[in-house]
C-alpha cells in the first residue's frame, strides 16, 4: 500500500535512500580497501622498476670496475690462434676477434665478437653482434643486446720524470734500483734488474732479450713513452708471496714536444700501426704502442689508455691488461688468476705402454719453498722449455719443453731430478688422471 | 548511473583480483616467489628466484576472498541494477565464469598449502619411490636435518669448495631458490661432464619445500645433505672445475684430467677460505693397479712427488683450517701409498670408502687403513645436467640406475662436515671455547659412525665398533655428537635405614643417541657436582633404577643424575634429596619372630628379620593322617613363637590338633585331639606360656597352652572365631560371627573377660582379626558392608565408624609411622583414614584397569622403607598385579604383573630388607598349583618357588625360613622354605 501522506512518503523515500547510501558506502569502501590493498602489494613491482632503470642509465658503463677482466681494450682484442686464457674475462667497447684453436675460460663482452673455428669458450658471451664458427662453442649463456661502453677506461694523470739515465748489464747482485723519477732504464741483454718497490717515474723501460725485471714489494711504474720487452723477457714478481697485479704499470705513451728523442725501433713500430694510428699517433690522440716479444713470461697489471698493446707469442702472462687495442700473439697462456695452466692438446698426449697416459712435452716440476720464480725460469732454461702453468703457493711450474719421445721426456724428468742446486724437489708427469671415480 | 560505474569498477577489480591471485599461486606452485616478496627479492623475480618469504599461501588466500567477495558485491549490484526482469543471461555467464575462477582459486590455495606442510624434498621424493632415497637414508640424514630444526638450533654461514667437473648451476636443484655459488669462476658453473653436478647437489642441492616454496608430489626434486638443515642463503658452494679432456681412443672418447689442473684449482678455491673441501678424484699408481688400466701415475717416484705436492697443499698453515674430503678411488684396491690424494695420512684429511644400499662394501671402493669412513656409493639419487637426474630403479629385482662410486660418497661426508662446522657456535654453547677444528670434525664423523660388516676394511674406530671392519657414516649421531645428551629427571623412590632407592626418566634416544652411561653422584650436603662422590656408573639406557646401599641411618643425602654420551659430554638431572630411616630396632631375642596372623596387632606383614633371597624347600611336615584323613581338612596359617617353635593347626570339621615344631621340622610337641580344627594360634609377646586357639565349631573355646603343650585352661567363646588378635598388653581381641567383639585379658592360670559388645552390623565378621592402634583402639571392619568400626580398648565403645567404603579386605593395617593410619584396601584404591577421627588422610587409586579380586582380598603389607604392598588381580585377565604405594606422598609407585592365575592370594609378607614375599595358587592344579615370589625393592623377581596349592597365610621366622601352609594331591603339609 502507497501512503498519501507526502510527509509519510518523505520517511520512507528517506529511509530507502539511507539503505542505499548504507549499502553503496560500504561497496565503495570495500572497493577502495580493495585497490589500496593492490596498490600495497604491486608497489614493490612498481619500484623494482624504478630501481632497474636508476641502476643503469645509458650513460654509465656495465662494469664499474675492472676487476674480473684479464683483458680489457677500448677499441679491439685480437687472440691470436691457440692462445689459451686460463682465468680472466675478456672484455672490449667495441671489437674482440677470437683465433682458431683457442679455449677461454672466462667470460666475453664486446660489441662485436668473432670466434674463429675450433675454438671452445667455457663461460658466457655478452654482445651486440656475434660472428660464431659452426666448430666452435660457447659453453655459457649469450646474452644480446649489450649495453655500451661495457667499462670505461681510468686516465692516467701526467708525473714528472727524472733526468738520469740507467742501463743494466749481467746479473749482479747490485742491480737494484729503488723507487724514483729517472729518465731511460734499460735491461741489456740477459740482464738483471731489482726494482725494490714504491713508485718509478719513467721516461722509457726496455727489456733487451733474455732480460729479467724483478719487484720484490708491490711496486707502480708511471712510463711516459716507451715500453718495451723484446724476446725472452720476464718480469716477475721476487717472491711467491707477490701477486702479478703488485706491479701496475701506467703508461702514456705520449711524448713530450720538448722530447726530440729517436727510438731505435721507431720503423719497427710504425709498422705495425696502421694508417689511423699513425696519424693520431703523430697528433698525440693515441700512444705510442707496447710491445712484448715472443717467449716472454710476464706478471704485471698494465694500465695503457691510449696505447696499444702487442703481446709476442709463447707468451705467459698473469695479470690485467687496459690497452686501447691487445694483441695477443699465438700459443700464449693467460690468466687473471696468480695460478694458471695450459691445456695439453690431444697431439700431445701418449699412452704409455707401460702405463700412464699424459702430454708428451709437459713436466710438471716442484721447487723448495725458498725458491723464486726467477729459479722456475732458470729450471725451465735448463730443458730448453718455458712456464705455461704454475701454482705459487706450492711452488709447481709446468714446464712445456721440446721432447718428442718418451724416452726423451724422462731423459729430461732424470735429469731435473738431479737439480737440487735449483731448488728442484720433485718432477712428475702432467699425467691425466680418471674422472668417473 | 553512479551506480552502473561502481557496478563495473568492482567487475574490474574482481577480474584483476583474480588474476593477480592466480598468478601468484602459479609462481608459488612452480617455486618462484610471489610478487609482494621485499624490493630486494623483486629483482630476482625475473628468473624465479628470490629471498624467503614466510607464509607464501596467505596473502594468495587474502587475495582469494577479496576476490569472492568483490564478485559477490558485483553480483548484488548487477541483479539490483537490471531489475526483477532478467532480460539476459548474459550476468549469470559472467558470474559463473567469475565464481568457477574465484573458487578455483581458493581450492588450488588450499591444496599447495596442504603439501607445503613437507619439511624435505628428499621426503617428498621417498613417497615417491623409498629405493630413490635408500642411500640417503642410509646415513640417516633426515633425523639429523630433524634433530637440527627441532632443536632451535642457529646454524652459522658455511662454505664449501667443490673441485669438480664444474656444475650445471642452471639447473633446478641450484634455483628457487637459488643456492649462492660464491665466487665460482664462470668455467665452473657449467658441467659437460656431469659429474660435478652429481657431487654438487649430494652435497647442496636446494630444499624447495624447506624453503616455503612447493613442489609438485611427483616431483623429481632432492636437496642436498646441507640444504636440509641450513637455508640456502646460509651456505656457499665455491666449485672450481679442473681441466677437463676428452681422449679420444679407438674405440672410446674417456673423460680425464689434468694433474696440474688439479692443484690449480685446489688453490683457487682454497683462496676462498672454504670451511670443507671436495675432491671427488683420485689417482693410482700403476704398479698398483691390474695391467690393463693406463690412466694412473707411471712410477712410484713420480707418484711420491705428486704426493707431495698434496701435502704441501694440505699441511700448509693457510689450509690447516680447511677439512678435506677424498673419494678412496674405484680401483678395488688397498688405498694406501697407492691412490692420490685419498691415501694422505693427515689429520685434515677424510678418506671417503663405498657402500651399496645394503651396507656391503662396493666391488670397486679402494679400502684398508687409510679409509676412514665409508657412506654410499652406489645407486645414489644426483642430478644430471639439463635438469635430469641419475635415478636408481629396480629391474627385476637387480637395482640399476643412479650415480657410482667412491666420487659420490665424499661428498656425503663433505656435506655432513659442513653441517657440524656449521654448528660451531651451538657447540660452544654447551662446551664453551670448542673449535669445529678439521681434526674435531673428522673424529667426531668417525667416531659417530656405524659398524658395519664389509670384506674389507672400511674405517676404523667407529660407534660400538667390535669386529666389524667398516663405519658408514651417521649423519644423524655426527650432528648429535657434540651436543650434551637429554637431562633425566630423578626422583626418590623409598629408603630404609642404610639404603636409598631412585630411579630416573630414560634419556632420550633421538636425543642422545650415542648414550655412554649413567653416572650418580651422591652428597650429604646440597649442590651435587661431578666432584661429589660416584656411587654408580650404568652403560644400559633401560635401567632406571638404583638402589644406594650401606648408607648411614637418620642422615640426608643429596643425588644427581648426569647422563654421559660418548663424547664425554654429559647433562645433569635435578637434584634431589632423600633421608634414611632411623635404625630399626635390633631384632627382638627370646620373643616370638612371628606371634600371630601377619605379625602383629597392626597386621603390617613385616619381620624384623630378613627372610630368602634364594628359595630351598628345607623341608616340609605332613600332618599325621590321624588328624587329618585324605582329601578333607584344613591346614591353618602358621606361626612362629620363640626359639622359632612353629606352631600350625589342622584338622578337619570334627577334629584338630596344633602341632608345635622345632626350626628343623620335628615335631616338638602335639596337642591333644581338639574338637575341630584350630584357628590360626596367637602367641603371646613375651613369649611365655600362654597360647591361645580357638576352633571353629559350635560352641567355639579358647584353649590356652604352656610350651609343653599343656592345656592350661579353655573358655568358652560362643560363636565361630577365624582369628584370635594378642595386643602388647596381652589383652586378646577376638571377633566372632554373630558380630561380637570381644576383649580377654589372659593368665597362666585362667581368664577374665574384659567387655563384650555387638557390633551393629547384622552380618558375619569372620575372616576379619581385629587391629590395635598404638593407643590401643581396636579397629574391625565388615568385609561385605564395607563398614570399619574404631572401638575404644577400655570398653568397646564406638570411637568413630567409616561406612560405605564398598568391598574391601576385610584386615586393616595400621601404619607403623608416627601417624599410625589406619589403611584399608578396597576393590581399586588404598585408603587411609586418620587413626583418632576416622577422616581421609590419602586415596590412592591402582593404576587403571586393575581391580582388587573380591574374595578373598588380600591385606596390604607394609613395608620397612615404609610403603605399602597391594595385590591386586585383573579380573577380566586374572592377572596379579602387585602395587606399591607410598601413603606419605599419596602416589603409587609402581605396579607390576606377577602372572595369570585363577585361585586364592595369600596375604603377602615382607622382610627387614623390603623383600616382598606373595604366594598365588592355581584352582585345581595339583599338585604343583602353588607359587610363591620374592621381588626386591626394585621389583626384581629374586626368586619364583613352585608349591603345591597353598591354603592359608605365610609367616617367616627369625632365621630366614618362610613357612607355608599347603595340601598336596592328598596331604596336608607345612613347607619350610629358605636359602
Amino acid at each position: 500500500m502507497i501512503p498519501r501522506c507526502s510527509a509519510a512518503r518523505s520517511v520512507i523515500f528517506l529511509e530507502q535512500k539511507a539503505n542505499e547510501i548504507r549499502f553503496h558506502s560500504l561497496v565503495i569502501l570495500f572497493a577502495v580497501c580493495v585497490i589500496a590493498i593492490s596498490v600495497i602489494i604491486l608497489k614493490p613491482s612498481f619500484s623494482s622498476f624504478t630501481q632497474l632503470a636508476a641502476l643503469k642509465p645509458p650513460s654509465q658503463p656495465l662494469f664499474s670496475s675492472l676487476d674480473s677482466f684479464v683483458l680489457f681494450a677500448e677499441k679491439e682484442i685480437t687472440l691470436e690462434q691457440e692462445t689459451q686464457i686460463s682465468s680472466g674475462d675478456l672484455g672490449s667497447n667495441n671489437k674482440l676477434d677470437i683465433q682458431k684453436d683457442t679455449i677461454v675460460n672466462g667470460n666475453l663482452f664486446a660489441k662485436e665478437i668473432t670466434i674463429d673455428k675450433n675454438t671452445q669458450i667455457n663461460g658466457n658471451a655478452s654482445f651486440n653482434k656475434l660472428k660464431l664458427h659452426k666448430e666452435s662453442q660457447v659453453l655459457g649463456a649469450t646474452t644480446t643486446p649489450i649495453s655500451l661502453p661495457i667499462a670505461n677506461l681510468p686516465q692516467i694523470p701526467s708525473f714528472p720524470i727524472g733526468a738520469q739515465d740507467f742501463t743494466f748489464q749481467g746479473t749482479l747482485t747490485s742491480n737494484i734500483l729503488s723507487s724514483g723519477n729517472y729518465r731511460n732504464i734499460i735491461l741489456e741483454k740477459n740482464s738483471r734488474l731489482i726494482l725494490t718497490g714504491g713508485t718509478y717515474n719513467l721516461r722509457k723501460l726496455e727489456l733487451k732479450e733474455n732480460s729479467i725485471l724483478i719487484y720484490n714489494s708491490s711496486t707502480t711504474i708511471n712510463i711516459q713513452f716507451k715500453l718495451k720487452g723484446q724476446n725472452h723477457t720476464s718480469i716477475l714478481p721476487g717472491n711467491n708471496n707477490l701477486s702479478a697485479t703488485d706491479l701496475f704499470i701506467k703508461y702514456l705513451g705520449i711524448k713530450p714536444e720538448n722530447d726530440k728523442e729517436k727510438e731505435d725501433d721507431d720503423i719497427e713500430i710504425e709498422s705495425i700501426m696502421d694508417a689511423q694510428d699513425k696519424k693520431d699517433f703523430k697528433s698525440g690522440k693515441v700512444g705510442r704502442p707496447i710491445i712484448f716479444g715472443k717467449d716472454s713470461f710476464l706478471n704485471f697489471k698494465l694500465l695503457a689508455s691510449k696505447a696499444n698493446v702487442k703481446i709476442g707469442e709463447q707468451t705467459t702472462f698473469r695479470g690485467q691488461i687496459f690497452g686501447r687495442k691487445i694483441r695477443v700473439g699465438k700459443s700464449s697462456v693467460l690468466s687473471r688468476e696468480d695460478f694458471l695452466f695450459k691445456t695439453v692438446t690431444s697431439a700431445d698426449i701418449v699412452t704409455d705402454p707401460d702405463g700412464g697416459v699424459y702430454p708428451i712435452n709437459t713436466v710438471l716440476v716442484s721447487l723448495t719453498s725458498t725458491s723464486t720464480f726467477d729459479n722456475a725460469l732458470q729450471v725451465a732454461s735448463v730443458v730448453g722449455g718455458k712456464i705455461v702453468g704454475l701454482v705459487a703457493s706450492i711452488n709447481l711450474y709446468q714446464i712445456e719443453m721440446p721432447a718428442k719421445t718418451i724416452t726423451e721426456l724422462e731423459v729430461v724428468i732424470n735429469s731435473l731430478r738431479t737439480r737440487a742446486d735449483l731448488g728442484v724437489d720433485g718432477v712428475f708427469r702432467d699425467f691425466l688422471l680418471p674422472i668417473d671415480i | 548511473m553512479k551506480n552502473k560505474v561502481l557496478t563495473w569498477i568492482i567487475f574490474v577489480s574482481a577480474i584483476s583480483m583474480a588474476v593477480i591471485t592466480v598468478a601468484n599461486v602459479v609462481r608459488i606452485l612452480l617455486g618462484c616467489y610471489p610478487s609482494f616478496c621485499s624490493p630486494e627479492d623483486r629483482i630476482c623475480t625475473t628468473d624465479c628466484a628470490g629471498g624467503p618469504s614466510p607464509n607464501l599461501f596467505v596473502f594468495p588466500i587474502i587475495l582469494g576472498i577479496i576476490d569472492v567477495g568483490l564478485w559477490a558485491a558485483f553480483v548484488y549490484l548487477r541483479f539490483k541494477e537490471r531489475g526483477r526482469s532478467n532480460k539476459s543471461s548474459y550476468p549469470r555467464t559472467i558470474n559463473i565464469i567469475l565464481g568457477v575462477f574465484s573458487t578455483a582459486t581458493v581450492v588450488v590455495t588450499l591444496t599447495a598449502l596442504a603439501q607445503a606442510v613437507i619439511r624435505f624434498d628428499l621426503e617428498n621424493l621417498r613417497s615417491q619411490d623409498e629405493l630413490v632415497t635408500k642411500a640417503y637414508d642410509n646415513i640417516k640424514i633426515q633425523e639429523a636435518w630433524n634433530f637440527v630444526l627441532n632443536s632451535g638450533i642457529t646454524s652459522s654461514p658455511i662454505s664449501v669448495g667443490i673441485v669438480d667437473t664444474g656444475v650445471d648451476s642452471f639447473h633446478q636443484e641450484f634455483n628457487n631458490p637459488k643456492v649462492n655459488f660464491g665466487a665460482s669462476s664462470a668455467v665452473s658453473l657449467f658441467d659437460r661432464d656431469g659429474h660435478g653436478t652429481a657431487v654438487t647437489g649430494i652435497i647442496g642441492a636446494n630444499n624447495v619445500l624447506g624453503s616455503g616454496g612447493s613442489l609438485p608430489s611427483n616431483s623429481p626434486q632432492m636437496n642436498g645433505i646441507i640444504s636440509g638443515a641450513l637455508k640456502e642463503n646460509q651456505y656457499k658452494l665455491e666449485v672450481e672445475r679442473y681441466g677437463v679432456i676428452e681422449v679420444v681412443s679407438v674405440a672410446t672418447t674417456t673423460a680425464v684430467v689434468q694433474s696440474i689442473s688439479v692443484f690449480t684449482a685446489l688453490e683457487s678455491v682454497l683462496r676462498r677460505n672454504p670451511s670443507v673441501v671436495n675432491m671427488s678424484f683420485a689417482g693410482a699408481k700403476c704398479s698398483a693397479l691390474n695391467s690393463g688400466e693406463k690412466v694412473c701415475y707411471k712410477t712410484d717416484a713420480e707418484f711420491i712427488d705428486a704426493f707431495a705436492q698434496y701435502v704441501k697443499i694440505f699441511n700448509a698453515e693457510e689450509n690447516k683450517d680447511t677439512l678435506f674430503i677424498a673419494g678412496a678411488g674405484n680401483d678395488d684396491i688397498d688405498t694406501a701409498f697407492n691412490v692420490l690424494p685419498a691415501s694422505l695420512d693427515l689429520p685434515n684429511l677424510i678418506a671417503a670408502g663405498a657402500t651399496d644400499l645394503d651396507d656391503n662394501r662396493t666391488g670397486f671402493s679402494n679400502f684398508g687403513s687409510r679409509v676412514h669412513v665409508a657412506a654410499p656409493g652406489k645407486s645414489v639419487y644426483t642430478p644430471k645436467p639439463d635438469d635430469d637426474y641419475n635415478k636408481p630403479r629396480d629391474v627385476l629385482g637387480f637395482v640399476i640406475g643412479g650415480s657410482d662410486g667412491t666420487s659420490f660418497s665424499a661428498p656425503m661426508v663433505t656435506g655432513v662436515a659442513a653441517i657440524l662446522k656449521s654448528l660451531e657456535l651451538e657447540y660452544q654453547k654447551s662446551t664453551p671455547g670448542l673449535l669445529m677444528t678439521p681434526e674435531r670434525i673428522k673424529e667426531i664423523l668417525v667416531a659417530s659412525a656405524d659398524p658395519i660388516s664389509t670384506d674389507e676394511l672400511l674405517g676404523q674406530g667407529c660407534f660400538n665398533q667390535t669386529t666389524e671392519k667398516g663405519c658408514r657414516l651417521n649423519a644423524h649421531r655426527a650432528v648429535a655428537w657434540l651436543f650434551p645428551p637429554a637431562s633425566s629427571t630423578l626422583s626418590f623412590v623409598t629408603s630404609t635405614s642404610n639404603s636409598i632407592t631412585l630411579n630416573w626418566t630414560k634419556s632420550d634416544d633421538f636425543q642422545n643417541p650415542d648414550f655412554d652411561s649413567y653416572k650418580l653422584f651422591r652428597s650429604t650436603s646440597s649442590l651435587v657436582t661431578q666432584s661429589s662422590t660416584l656411587i654408580q656408573t650404568l652403560t644400559n639406557p633401560s635401567i632406571l633404577t638404583f638402589t644406594d646401599t650401606n648408607l648411614t641411618p637418620n642422615t640426608v643425602f643429596f643425588y644427581k643424575l648426569f647422563t654421559f654420551d660418548e663424547a664425554g659430554l654429559s647433562s645433569e638431572s635435578n637434584e634431589i634429596s632423600a633421608t634414611t630411616l632411623g635404625v630399626p630396632p635390633p631384632p627382638p631375642t627370646g620373643i616370638s619372630p612371628w606371634p600371630q596372623f601377619q605379625h602383629d596387632e597392626r597386621h603390617t606383614g613385616q619381620s624384623p628379620f630378613l627372610g630368602p633371597t634364594t628359595s630351598t624347600v628345607k623341608w616340609t611336615f605332613a600332618i599325621p593322617t590321624s588328624t587329618i584323613p585324605a582329601f578333607s581338612g584344613f591346614v591353618e596359617t602358621p606361626v612362629v613363637g620363640p626359639n622359632d617353635t612353629i606352631y600350625v593347626g589342622a584338622g578337619t570339621q570334627s577334629r584338630g590338633r596344633l602341632f608345635a615344631l622345632n626350626p628343623d621340622g620335628s615335631v616338638k610337641w602335639q596337642s591333644a585331639q581338639l574338637p575341630a580344627a584350630p584357628t590360626a594360634p596367637a602367641i603371646l609377646t613375651d613369649g611365655m606360656a600362654f597360647i591361645a586357639v580357638g576352633t571353629e565349631d559350635f560352641g567355639t573355646t579358647l584353649f590356652a597352652f604352656d610350651d609343653n603343650g599343656n592345656t592350661l585352661w579353655t573358655f568358652p567363646v560362643g560363636n565361630r572365631v577365624d582369628f584370635v588378635t594378642a595386643a602388647p598388653d596381652h589383652t586378646l581381641y577376638l571377633t566372632t560371627e554373630n558380630s561380637v567383639l570381644l576383649s580377654l585379658t589372659p593368665t597362666s592360670t585362667g581368664v577374665t573377660e574384659n567387655w563384650r559388645v555387638m557390633l551393629p552390623v547384622g552380618i558375619v565378621l569372620v575372616n576379619s582379626p581385629p587391629a590395635v592402634g598404638f593407643d590401643g583402639t581396636v579397629y574391625v571392619i565388615n568385609q561385605v558392608g564395607g563398614v570399619l568400626f574404631a572401638r575404644n580398648p577400655h570398653d568397646g565403645s564406638a570411637k568413630w565408624t567409616r561406612t560405605g567404603l564398598g568391598s574391601v579386605s576385610p584386615v586393616v593395617l595400621v601404619l607403623g609411622d608416627a601417624t599410625g593410619t589406619v589403611v584399608v584396601a578396597t576393590a581399586n584404591r588404598l585408603k587411609g583414614f586418620h587413626p583418632s577421627t576416622g577422616a581421609d588422610v590419602f586415596t590412592v587409586p591402582y593404576p587403571t584397569g586393575t581391580l582388587s579380586s573380591l574374595f578373598p582380598a588380600p591385606p596390604p603389607v607394609l613395608l620397612a622403607d615404609g610403603t605399602i604392598g597391594v595385590l591386586a588381580r585383573r579380573v577380566s585377565t586374572n592377572e596379579g598385579l602387585l602395587h606399591r604405594i607410598n601413603p606419605q606422598t599419596a602416589t603409587s609407585v609402581s605396579s607390576i604383573s606377577i602372572g595369570s592365575f585363577t585361585g586364592r592370594m595369600s596375604a603377602p609378607v615382607t622382610d627387614a630388607a623390603n623383600t616382598l614375599y606373595v604366594a598365588f595358587s592355581q584352582m585345581n592344579v595339583v599338585p604343583g598349583g602353588g607359587r610363591i615370589k620374592a621381588f626386591d625393592l626394585a621389583n626384581t623377581l629374586l626368586f619364583e618357588q613352585s608349591t603345591d596349592f597353598i591354603t592359608e597365610n605365610l609367616a617367616l621366622g627369625s632365621n630366614g625360613t618362610l613357612y607355608a601352609p599347603v595340601i598336596s594331591s592328598s596331604t596336608f603339609m607345612l613347607w619350610a622354605i629358605g636359602e
